[in-house]
């Protein structure tokens, strides 16, 4: 029973984590067409905010402003990201470019972090606490950041749905030169879908930093779990993100059970190698990638 | 006054358009006609400011717009319907009406706009809610006109508005094109099959291979004439 | 299919057609040469120092310079994308150092039980490369270099990786002149040659056919190439190069553990590739020098700034060299002879020279070339292919015209075998080839051109004709002038027919021909004319689909008439110059007064 309760909740927790990853993935691919290697550092930048402010005694409200003030900085890290990363782009993605750019920046971030903080992994008090089910002790914050990646899916439905300019943000994928005839400012656009999913994966990071693994070298394995979530999911689609999340979440703690802990990186991209052999477009995906 | 002067434009080594002179008057309905190649789209893409010419100059009413991108033009009134009924096709018919409020300088304006629009087409109000890729092509046509519609524009460019659609709605489709000339839109229809356009051109200019190959009024292009021009006077065959 | 002759470039057969194969240009040879001479002396120079510490550095280097090489035959020469090298890398030195360690198998067995396992499991990552490509390629990739070494580490018990693995080889104490014992020399000799190797791969029929199925796997395919092979062949070279290295590297430094894959260093590689520029033979060497040599070793007290180092540098030289250093230098210096003013006519002339030689093969035959009988094809509820009837004789240009959306593309992807079909059969030359891939249709006599040329701007104009090494009719002068002349100053009209000699040394039985007069000049056009006439006189049967109705009408014996995916009529111009059925195709409609 305990078992049963720590996969579901451990694994529903940290799959939320993943799921906010693959949803930031997703936010930056439907506006740009590009994937961001460098998302999973993000994260922890996002992560590294929150670890230099608070400590045993800070108030949950100084908490909030923090989880705010790390969401904003790392929306405008990625914003200058994506000025850099779209200056040299003509508005059909070269592949070659991005892909280079957004590795050079993981590296870049990486290397700061390691600067800064040492090689050894941060860790974060956790403020927020803990409860208690079926007799083991589980942090808060696993709900809270289910309830986050809920919130940040309607959010951007809402965002898509009602305002004019998420509206011309989701054309980008369906069309891009209808929306150019139609007068939306690319360019602009582009940059906002850098600074939206900044300020995604900061609020994740800054908020989730004592229940992930903060240092220079786990960014990649956040970026490659977020990818995998997206691409099981379907690229681009943010219900299979949520979905997908969670299950692999879970999926990753029963293989952690079973097989041992070294397999917590490998579970994700295990099942990322079978759905791609599979359906390489996803769960609920439509797009293939670009095929052979 | 629309004004099209010695216009030139490659895509990397190809000339798509090689000192290409067009005008066309207020109220004058223009259609431009050629073969699959012979530069059309590529001079609609000019005027609207998605290639910048490699010579040659484009005004508006004495005002340059060659070489200014389409979000500006757009706002300014230019506004191009792309060809093969373009549309956004997840999104509903009213959001991929409601994304034209980017064209609105005043974004108050658009229930009145989109009532007006709904009002040239009520296929479009039939099928409101329904996501565009539910559409047939003529219906989405006819959205993408709507689209283009809502933002009033000055100046519209309609390439191949006849391409995809079914017979029957080719004619609904020309009458309101002239319509909205007859109003005092600038219109430039741009077509492969010239019969329909016409039925409804002030002037037609006669594109291939690059070039202005004629101009005239409508009654000048008998089959003859067209055969002429386009099969040229050699003898056919070995 | 590649030539593993070429690829050794080791020639087996004799005389014009092994000239042709593996001729390296000059510019390739000044590159080689550097890059090797370059390695040599650089890396002696530490032993004749007698520096110990800089002869680790200088081997280390020169097996990292070796592999980014490879991967750059991988990235450069086949368009792939992979992060994994660093593990193939890994993964050939650490089963040579399991073995010899751990099971106590003699070196040598040892060495070759690295290279197979390497190169297994480097064909291993070119699996995903069959069903994606681009970043997808990249991700998975990246991840298998992530896992590597978390697999080595979790499968301790059999790897001892947590202890690592201390090697020593046999020999490794005798040395020579300046301290050079056989590996020093192995190392240096196997950095040197991996320059020689790539130049060779690139001058090769395989290197070009790996450029051809990456720039276009249709284009490929309708060359008689399998581009899913051609890519398992290159993933294949490259973890062979990799899984060698990976070998030397383990008595290099006589310890090997997972801390030494880290999927920084496949990261590092591939920024080396890139920084140096994809396109070059010795970019690589100028990559690691600048990411490797300047960050560990010049500013060793600065080691955490390393990471930063590879990301600023490529980041940077992405914003302003996009094609590496090399490749902006190369931008600065492009020498080449300029194009004779008419070689559009020489292209020509030597088109028919080389068609000339094949006229007693098709000119005999009376069956017709092409038949298309009855082809139905749907796209959901699209109907573009209903019932469609044509066929082309030896020797006949045979128009096909119609408006947009009649079918006439879908019909031309039909008969290239680029789309099946529903119901109906195609016939070429007697064969049906209704089931067969596109490859397979060209191997049997069916060659396409296509709207876009497929020309290659880093290659030679003689390169791009012979991309099959079956362009042995030219002679000798004219191949080496053409040979000087780079690709990049082509007109269309001149890469449009280069296009099609490339096509025509294939001896197809027949030729289809997609919008060959699009971009084309009035000159040019009526170049095109000609060469396509005199091309039919000899014997070849040509389907053309074309808009310019001018072009058609003087060249054509026939012209089809396509609307809504049937043929509706099909007569000799003359005849069909009045007929109503294209009037569409003059505007459609007439005299129609308001």
């Amino acid at each position: 029973m305990q078992e049963l309760v720590i996969t579901l909740v451990s694994g529903i927790g940290q799959g939320a984590i993943i799921t906010l990853v693959a949803m930031s993935l997703n936010v930056l691919y439907n506006a740009t067409g590009i994937l961001n290697f460098a998302q999973g550092d993000f994260l922890v930048v996002g992560g590294v905010v929150t670890f230099l402010v608070v400590h045993r005694g800070t108030s949950l409200a100084i908490l909030v402003a923090i989880v705010v003030a790390g969401a904003v900085l790392v929306g405008l890290m990625m914003g200058a990201q994506g000025v850099l990363t779209l200056a040299r782009l003509r508005s059909s993605v070269d592949q070659h470019s991005w892909l280079v750019t957004t590795l050079a920046a993981s590296a870049i971030i990486e290397s700061c972090i390691l600067l800064e903080e040492g090689p050894a992994q941060l860790v974060v008090p956790n403020r927020p606490g803990t409860f208690e089910l079926a007799g083991v002790r589980q942090p808060w914050l696993y709900p809270v950041l289910l309830g986050l990646a809920i919130v940040a899916f309607f959010g951007l439905r809402a965002f898509h749905g009602h305002t004019t300019t998420g509206l011309a943000m989701s054309a980008l994928r369906q069309d891009l030169d209808a929306a150019r005839a139609a007068g939306a400012p690319i360019r602009l656009l582009q940059l906002a879908g850098f600074g939206i999913s900044g300020l995604l994966i900061g609020v994740t990071g800054a908020l989730a930093a004592p229940v992930i693994s903060l240092s220079q070298s786990s960014g990649i394995t956040y970026a490659l779990s977020g990818f995998a979530a997206a691409v099981i999911g379907g690229l681009g689609n943010q219900l299979g993100a949520l979905i997908a999340g969670p299950v692999l979440g879970v999926l990753t703690e029963v293989a952690i059970f079973h097989l041992g802990g070294e397999y917590e990186q490998i579970a994700p991209l295990v099942l990322l190698a079978m759905v791609l052999l599979v359906r390489p477009e996803g769960v609920l995906g439509q797009a293939a990638p670009r095929r052979v | 006054m629309l004004s099209v002067d010695s216009v030139s434009a490659s895509y990397g080594r190809v000339l798509a358009l090689d000192q290409v002179s067009v005008q066309a008057d207020s109220g004058e309905l223009l259609v431009i006609v050629g073969p699959n190649g012979a530069g059309k789209t590529t001079l609609a893409k000019c005027i609207a400011g998605f290639i910048v010419p490699s010579a040659g100059t484009i005004s508006l009413d004495g005002t340059r717009i060659d070489g200014r991108k389409p979000e500006k033009l757009v706002s300014q009134g230019v506004r191009l319907v792309l060809e093969g009924h373009r549309v956004f096709p997840e999104l509903s018919v009213y959001d991929n009406l409601r994304l034209s409020k980017l064209a609105l300088v005043d974004t108050e304006e658009f229930p009145a706009r989109l009532e007006e629009v709904l009002g040239l087409f009520p296929i479009l109000r039939e099928r409101l809610t329904q996501p565009a890729r539910e559409l047939s092509g003529g219906q989405q046509q006819l959205l993408a006109l709507g689209q283009a519609f809502v933002g009033d524009p000055k100046l519209l460019i309609c390439d191949e508005p006849s391409l995809g659609v079914a017979q029957r709605l080719i004619p609904e489709i020309m009458s309101v094109l002239r319509k909205m000339s007859d109003r005092g839109m600038r219109v430039i229809v741009i077509e492969q099959v010239l019969a329909p356009a016409l039925q409804i051109a002030d002037r037609v200019v006669v594109l291939n291979r690059a070039s202005v190959i004629a101009q005239g009024k409508p009654q000048e292009f008998s089959r003859e004439r067209l055969q002429e021009l386009f099969l040229g006077n050699s003898r056919s065959g070995t | 299919m590649p030539n593993l002759q070429t690829l050794r470039g080791a020639p087996r057969t004799a005389g014009p057609a092994w000239r042709a194969a593996v001729r390296i240009r000059r510019e390739h040879r000044i590159e080689v040469t550097t890059g090797s001479v370059a390695v040599v002396i650089g890396s002696l120079v530490p032993f004749a120092l007698g520096d110990a510490y800089w002869q680790q550095v200088v081997l280390l280097m020169d097996l990292y310079v070796a592999v980014a090489v490879f991967l750059n035959i991988l990235r450069g020469e086949a368009g792939q994308i992979s992060f994994g090298i660093g593990a193939v890398f890994g993964a050939g030195a650490y089963a040579e150092g399991m073995a010899a360690t751990v099971y106590g198998v003699p070196y040598w067995l040892s060495a070759i039980i690295g290279i197979v396992a390497g190169f297994l499991f480097g064909i291993v990552t070119a699996l995903p490369a069959l069903r994606v490509q681009g970043y997808y390629l990249g991700f998975i990739t990246l991840a298998v270099a992530v896992v590597f070494p978390a697999m080595l580490i979790n499968y301790n018990g059999f790897t001892h990786a947590v202890s690592g693995i201390s090697v020593t080889v046999p020999g490794q104490y005798t040395t020579t002149v300046w301290g050079l014992n056989w590996l020093a020399i192995t190392v240096i000799v196997v950095a040197a040659l991996s320059f020689v190797v790539h130049a060779r791969v690139r001058a090769s029929r395989f290197g070009r056919q790996l450029k051809t199925a990456a720039a276009s796997p249709e284009a490929a395919a309708s060359l008689g190439m399998r581009p899913g092979l051609l890519r398992l062949a290159a993933f294949g070279l490259a973890g062979l190069g990799a899984a060698v290295c990976g070998v030397l590297y383990v008595p290099t430094t006589g310890f090997v553990s997972p801390g030494a894959f880290p999927f920084t260093l496949s990261i590092l590689l591939y920024f080396s590739v890139i920084v140096g520029g994809a396109g070059s033979i010795v970019g690589p060497l100028l990559g690691i020098c600048l990411l490797y040599l300047v960050p560990n070793v010049v500013l060793s007290g600065l080691a955490e700034y390393r990471l930063l180092i590879y990301g600023g540098t490529a980041f940077v030289v992405m914003l302003i060299f996009p094609d590496g250093i090399i490749g902006f230098l190369r931008s600065l210096f492009t020498s080449g002879r300029s194009l004779d003013d008419d070689l559009g006519s020489q292209l020509a002339d030597a088109m028919l020279e080389a068609r000339a030689t094949e006229v007693r093969r098709a000119g005999l035959t009376s069956e017709p070339a092409l038949v298309i009988s009855q082809v139905r094809r749907s796209f959901g509820r699209v109907r573009a292919l209903e019932g469609a009837d044509l066929a082309v004789r030896p020797g006949e240009v045979h128009g096909l015209v119609g408006a947009n959306g009649s079918g006439k593309t879908t019909l031309l992807n039909a008969v290239s075998g680029l789309i099946r079909l529903d119901g109906g059969s195609i016939v070429i030359a007697g064969r049906d080839v209704t089931h067969m891939s596109p490859t397979r249709r060209a191997n049997a006599g069916l060659g396409r051109t296509f709207q876009a040329p497929r020309v290659f701007e880093d290659m030679s104009l003689h390169e791009n004709l012979d991309l099959d090494g079956r362009a042995t009719e030219l002679s000798t002068s004219q191949r080496d002038r053409w040979d000087e002349s780079s690709a990049q100053l082509l007109t269309h009209g001149q890469r449009r027919l280069t296009e099609l000699y490339r096509v025509l040394t294939r001896s197809p039985a027949l030729l289809l021909l997609d919008e060959p007069a699009a971009g084309l000049s009035a000159q040019e056009r009526d170049e095109l004319g000609g060469v396509l006439r005199n091309l039919a006189s000899t014997g070849v049967a040509i389907l053309l689909v074309e808009h310019d109705l001018a072009l058609v009408w003087s060249i054509a014996d026939t012209v089809s008439v396509m609307e809504l995916g049937s043929v509706v009529r099909t007569d000799s111009p003359s005849a069909l110059a009045s007929d109503q059925s294209i009037d569409a195709l003059l505007g459609g409609g007439f005299n129609a007064q308001r």
